[in-house]
């Protein structure tokens, strides 16, 4: 038998608050059913009877937060619940109205997404997350998808600001590779210009969920990937070093797209012919499964010799011993 | 679905730095997975496990063909200090085409990604490797000397590797090539050095 007087007990509390006053024969007499007749893990239970007199007496109460305080880096297996405190990174718009806002949040441990749903009326809403800020996530459930959890913010999850600095664990990294591939979607590319959106738009100028735009944004970018012989990493370069490397100034870029049969592709074919298969230094950011570069330099011959160790001079006299 | 498909969505390839003469002396190809689509790999001297290989070196052969069917192809042959590299170009690759297209001379630098094949020669019995070009670009002779540079510390460290007597991937290929051509680490070394010698020179 397990004992259920506890969480009796606080399932009370929860409704005393809110006004209502429970039986606790009745509410342990069902709860013990549920968890010891039924074999239904107590949490659950805890949550089915919780809504069952939630809906019996016309009030809203969400399960206590009682999920566990939990650093990202811990979190590794799919839907548990717990409650984080993490700063926001960045927010993106969703494209699903569905979802109200997507984040990427970090803690001294680490950084992943986290997907806030959006909530029906008569649902607690959720106010906007920003970037920058510290808040407390409670009561969020992870979730795996293609081996990277993420949290999910539901509607019985509460998201509250906290008056704390977080430093997040910093994510930059530093690569030597080659750039063995250079992917659709490089050189010159126009952006939706709606303010906060700022999507890809197709070749037709259509935002996916702005539609049609008469009026867009230029951009520079790469996307590739960095092979170091060893690792493979997909990169997303900024504007600023895919000018840099690619000696492709943005306004120039325009031109050519401008006065040009091909458009935008010829900017495309001129920027992977000088940078495809060079060598680079990348610095840049771990976001999800990608690298955002944020700056890219060739790397000499001497530069390059220096990493691997090789040394030169000592071959020399081997052939001539 | 959808979900269920992008999870089967396998991982790009690493691609291999390994030099001509050892790609010449590779022997062995094998896929490790019963999937349709899994690549083809080919199992080299020094251990190497490769689909996918990064090549720079000098285009010095750029030969077009014309198929029964109508469609070109080229055949190339790229130096790289050690041996030459020979790949192809067809139309299943529409985009190397258009890169090789507009590479009109040669001699020239050129980079090259691409996947390896062994072929047999049907009345030699001879195995024969080839590199079914993805990408080809022209380069200058500081990147050639940085991928010399690149591919002489991965055969190394390959070497280093293939000196262990107790991992198995080691033993395994070793076994592989006993009949062939016995593994020698101060033949391979010899070859790195000396293509390095020739990067001072």
């Amino acid at each position: 038998m397990i004992d259920v007087s506890k969480t009796t007990e606080k399932i009370i509390d929860v409704f005393k608050e809110k006004g209502v006053k429970l039986n606790k024969k009745d509410v342990m007499t069902n709860l013990s059913s549920l968890v010891n007749d039924f074999n239904m893990p107590l949490v659950n239970a805890e949550r089915t009877i919780m809504e069952r007199y939630a809906k019996e007496h016309d009030v809203i109460v969400y399960a206590p937060r009682s999920s566990e305080l939990r650093d990202i880096a811990s979190l590794i297996k799919d839907k548990e619940w717990v409650s984080l405190e993490a700063k926001v990174i960045s927010v993106f718009e969703p494209e699903d109205k569905r979802i109200f806002q997507k984040a990427i949040i970090g803690d001294a441990t680490g950084t992943m997404y986290a997907t806030l749903w959006a909530r029906k009326s008569g649902e607690t809403m959720l106010k906007k997350v920003e970037a920058g800020k510290c808040y407390r996530f409670s009561n969020v459930i992870t979730n795996e998808y293609n081996g990277k959890i993420s949290v999910s913010v539901q509607k019985n999850a509460d998201i509250d600001e906290i008056k704390k600095s977080i430093d997040v664990k910093s994510n930059e990294i530093e690569l030597v590779g080659c750039l063995v591939k250079v992917r659709a979607g490089s050189g010159l590319i126009k952006r939706c210009d709606v303010e906060d959106c700022k999507r890809t738009l197709s070749r037709q100028n259509f935002c996916p969920v702005h539609e049609m735009r008469e009026k867009f944004d230029y951009d520079m970018r790469i996307k590739g990937v960095l092979d170091d012989g060893v690792k493979v990493y997909e990169i997303v370069m900024k504007s600023e070093p895919t000018e840099n490397i690619s000696g492709i100034r943005q306004k120039d870029a325009i031109k050519i797209a401008e006065n040009n049969p091909l458009g935008m592709d010829e900017v495309f074919n001129r920027v992977r012919k000088i940078i495809l298969g060079k060598y680079y230094t990348m610095k840049g950011s771990l976001i999800g499964d990608r690298i955002v570069v944020s700056g890219c330099e060739p790397i000499s011959f001497e530069e390059f010799r220096k990493s691997t160790g090789i040394k030169l001079d000592n071959v020399q006299s081997t052939l001539e011993g | 679905m959808a979900l269920q498909d992008k999870k089967k969505f396998a991982p790009r390839e690493v691609a291999h730095r390994i030099f001509a003469e050892e790609l010449r002396k590779t022997k062995f190809s094998a896929k490790f997975s019963t999937d349709e689509k899994a690549p083809e790999f080919v199992i080299t001297p020094t251990g190497a496990k490769a689909s996918r290989l990064l090549i720079t070196g000098i285009l010095t052969n750029r030969e077009k063909k014309q198929l029964k069917n109508g469609n070109n192809m080229y055949n190339l042959k790229v130096h790289d200090l050690t041996g030459d590299f020979y790949c192809s170009v067809g139309n299943f690759q529409p985009e190397a085409m258009v890169q090789i297209s507009g590479i009109q001379k040669t001699p020239e630098f050129v980079t090259i990604i691409g996947k390896p094949n062994l072929y047999t020669n049907p009345e030699t019995g001879k195995i024969y490797t080839n590199v079914r070009v993805e990408d080809i670009v022209i380069t200058d002779k500081e990147t050639r000397n940085i991928w010399v540079l690149d591919t002489a510390k991965a055969t190394l460290d390959r070497i280093q590797h293939m000196e262990s007597d107790t991992d198995p991937w080691s033993i395994e290929v070793k076994e592989k090539y006993s009949k062939i051509e016995p593994f020698n680490p101060t033949d391979w070394k010899k070859i790195v050095d000396i293509t390095l010698g020739s990067l001072v020179i």
